[in-house]
């Protein structure tokens, strides 16, 4: 058994190139994270697009967009079917997107807070909820809420200090996800071919370690990029947007979307009393810092209205 | 597909801890509770596809114990028969309900409306369990040979579920007989070095043929076989060329994990291929190809039937009865009919036209040239083979008859050579020669295995010889291997 085990030792050496290349060469920036964030930021500072990699963290991107950015005009708070909305899109000159994947009312707490201890906070803040942010009931969407104790005892071993009082919980689940992703990724055979195959097509270069694979590009005048890009207000253009698409074609198409995430098709109203503790006290705390939600008058979607007064229905 | 789920897969994550946890787990064990351990990891092994369908395997397992202890205890033949009868209706029942019966009320319901007869038939929403096929015939090959009394009974109820549910060859063979594995759970397998790394180098080769040359080709073959009718002509000759080699590489290298697997627990399982591609003849390839299911329908329906020694028209009759039952095995769909009838068909003519082909060596001269005959015989074989392949392959009779029609149609169109590549590879190049270096790695290893083991022939090699190529094994499979847990073939059979 001893002479079995000695030669199967020597197949270490395979195991640590696949971990090296994986680990040093790392083109998905599975383990730089952070880092990545801080260099996506910049290139967004300075009035430029960014293709980013498949593992970016946008909450860590855009607290760093709110950290240094200047007070802008608009700040925009929802979930990824509000990632379009940005100045184009909207026709602003100063916006500030900070819509999340699965952005629900905890983020639209924690970024409002954010913005006000850093640039202050805008005179107008536009909230596009999806249906589901008041409702418990929608299981599949809340079923991180279960995970928030383990997150919790998980983060503080991992020392991460997020220095926002009321952080999101997808947040701590992403940050997890993406730590046992990384640890899977180190050994991955699949993720060591593409690698390779990045190598091949684009060659070796500096710019490949450490999760570098980030390209910055001159702003685009129109949204006509198919790739996962990111630009300077904190929109992001998923691969929603045909080639040759008029700016009044996106904006109706933003509108679909939106109309969609609000429950245009549901009955959206809801009883004070049927929302969770948890989520009245997030609701009370956000709205002292936006005492009241306008609607948009008009253009170029319209927003749920929310009123808070005790024991009234909120409705449409 | 059988439920949807990947299972534990032998290209799983999963299996990658399963089994040196249930190798150390049985080394370490004691000798007399060893079939716990095999028979515990087999259950957790197959329930991890569906664990309902544990019941499956336990039903059959039960029903045939108990079957074939009574058929040993009983003396009067009648009452055997009785016994066996129960074993064969409640296995070959199963399978009914669970892989034929969508096909059957499928073909009952075309039946009833083209008479115009107004019956609704039911459908089954059963899902198919993986290895159905496979382990109610070696259950069954079991009951009958107590029956016919070649088999003494296996009074050890654990050993014979263990025979039933032996994990490395569950799911997709090879079909092992009682005779050859029983036994072998009885003995005390000691920790052997050499046994070991013999099996762990034939499962390496095996995660070689599936993942980078199986897994790769069918890229190809997926593609041209999703859209028959626009194909071309080339590429569907090339695909199904490929194909050719993809199930070869895909079945062949299941069984190659399988049967390393075993080896390097002590257990020596049956070989299911002989280099099946190099037959001279159907009936030789018949004999090299999926031997264990070949040779199991050889034993209890092809012998049965009479086999040859009857009329020259019951004799085909039972020639084609086989193939087509075979073809039905591999699954409820009429294109593996037709392709078992094809290779029914092929017996046949085989022997028919025995006369006029001795005839044409004879004139032709190829007697005096046995290299060019063999090379002929091979590639004739090979070609009728790769026929039959398309119907294996296609969706449906009418699609593989669309492929073939423009096979056909491809020679009176005219092209630049650019057009031609194109066709090829499908604008693909690297791929493609990728694909084409695999199956020349493949013959060059069947090659030397014409006439000596590789592997032992590798063992006699200088040290750095012998590395170079174990790394270069395992560094092909890292760099070229399709890591996207596709199942393989022959678990929807």
């Amino acid at each position: 058994m001893n002479k079995l085990f000695t030669r199967l030792l020597f197949f270490i050496p395979i195991a640590l190139v696949v971990f090296s290349v994986n680990y040093g060469i790392d083109t998905g920036g599975y383990f730089n994270m952070f880092s990545n964030s801080e260099k996506i930021a910049t290139i967004l500072l300075g009035d430029k697009n960014a293709l980013t990699t498949p593992t970016f963290n946008l909450r860590s991107v855009k607290r760093q967009l709110v950290k240094a950015a200047d007070k802008c005009d608009l700040a925009v708070l929802g979930s990824s079917r509000a990632f379009p909305i940005g100045r184009k899109t909207i026709s602003r000159n100063s916006c500030l997107n900070l819509a999340l994947p699965m952005g629900s009312l905890v983020d639209y707490l924690a970024f409002t807070e954010l913005l006000i201890n850093s640039s202050g906070l805008p005179q107008e803040v536009m909230i596009a909820p999806d249906f589901w942010i008041l409702d418990d009931s929608h299981k599949p969407y809340m079923q991180m809420e279960e995970h928030y104790k383990d997150y919790k005892r998980m983060l503080k071993r991992l020392n991460l200090d997020l220095g926002v009082p009321n952080a999101s919980r997808s947040f701590y689940a992403t940050v997890l996800a993406q730590r046992l992703k990384g640890a899977q990724m180190a050994f991955s055979f699949v993720y060591f071919q593409k690698i390779l195959a990045k190598i091949y097509s684009t060659g070796l270069t500096l710019d490949s370690f450490g999760g570098n694979y980030i390209k910055a590009q001159q702003t685009e005048q129109d949204y006509n990029s198919k790739l996962n890009t990111m630009y300077p207000d904190g929109s992001y253009g998923r691969s929603t947007l045909e080639k040759n698409t008029s700016t009044e074609e996106a904006q109706q198409a933003l509108m679909r979307r939106l109309r969609m995430g609000s429950g245009n098709t549901f009955p959206w109203f809801v009883k004070f009393s049927t929302i969770s503790e948890t989520k009245k006290e997030i609701l009370k705390a956000l709205l002292t810092h936006i005492p009241h939600i306008e609607i948009e008058g008009g253009f170029p979607f319209r927003l749920k209205l929310l009123y808070y007064k005790e024991n009234h229905v909120f409705k449409r | 597909m059988f439920n949807g789920h990947t299972g534990m897969l032998f290209n799983s994550i999963e299996f990658i801890f399963f089994f040196p946890i249930v190798v150390l787990l049985y080394f370490f064990s004691s000798h007399k509770y060893r079939w716990i351990v095999l028979l515990l990891s087999s259950y957790v092994f197959y329930m991890a596809w569906e664990p309902a369908y544990i019941l499956l395997i336990l039903s059959s397992t039960i029903v045939d114990y108990f079957a074939a202890r009574l058929i040993a205890r009983e003396t009067q033949s009648r009452i055997k028969l009785r016994y066996l009868l129960v074993s064969l209706c409640m296995n070959l029942g199963l399978l009914f309900a669970f892989k034929y019966y969508n096909f059957f009320s499928d073909n009952l319901r075309w039946l009833f409306s083209f008479l115009e007869i107004d019956y609704s038939v039911p459908d089954s929403n059963l899902l198919l369990p993986v290895g159905i096929s496979f382990y109610t015939f070696q259950t069954l090959s079991y009951t009958i040979e107590v029956y016919r009394g070649k088999q003494p009974v296996e009074k050890h109820f654990g050993r014979f579920a263990l025979y039933v549910a032996f994990f490395p060859q569950l799911v997709a063979g090879p079909i092992e007989r009682a005779w050859r594995l029983l036994p072998q759970f009885k003995e005390k397998k000691d920790f052997d070095y050499a046994r070991i790394t013999s099996g762990l180098k034939l499962m390496t080769w095996g995660f070689f043929k599936k993942l980078v040359i199986a897994d790769r080709l069918s890229y190809y073959v997926n593609e041209v076989y999703a859209d028959p009718g626009q194909s071309n002509g080339i590429s569907i000759l090339v695909a199904t060329v490929f194909f050719a080699y993809q199930i070869y590489c895909d079945f062949s290298g299941y069984c190659d994990i399988a049967i390393g697997a075993a080896r390097v627990m002590g257990f020596d399982l049956m070989q299911n291929f002989n280099r099946p591609y190099y037959s001279k003849s159907i009936s030789e390839f018949w004999q090299r190809w999926h031997i264990s299911l070949s040779t199991w329908f050889k034993d209890y329906v092809y012998i049965p039937l009479g086999g040859n020694r009857v009329r020259i028209g019951r004799w085909y009759f039972n020639l084609l009865v086989v193939f087509l039952v075979s073809g039905l095995w591999h699954g409820a769909n009429w294109t593996f009919v037709v392709w078992g009838g094809l290779h029914g068909f092929y017996m046949v003519f085989s022997h028919l036209s025995s006369g006029i082909r001795t005839n044409a060596i004879e004139v032709l001269g190829l007697r005096s040239k046995p290299d060019l005959l063999k090379v002929l015989r091979v590639f004739t074989v090979f070609s009728l083979v790769c026929f039959s392949w398309i119907f294996f392959r296609a969706s449906s009779v009418q699609d593989a008859l669309t492929m073939i029609g423009n096979i056909a149609g491809c020679w009176n169109q005219s092209g630049s050579l650019s057009d031609i590549m194109a066709a090829f590879t499908l604008n693909r190049t690297v791929p493609f020669l990728l694909s084409v270096i695999s199956i020349l790695l493949l013959e060059i290893y069947h090659w030397i295995e014409r006439k000596n083991d590789f592997w032992k022939v590798l063992s006699e090699q200088i040290y750095l010889v012998r590395w170079s190529v174990y790394y270069g094994l395992i560094f092909a499979i890292i760099v070229f291997g399709v890591f996207d847990e596709s199942s393989f073939i022959y678990f929807q059979f």
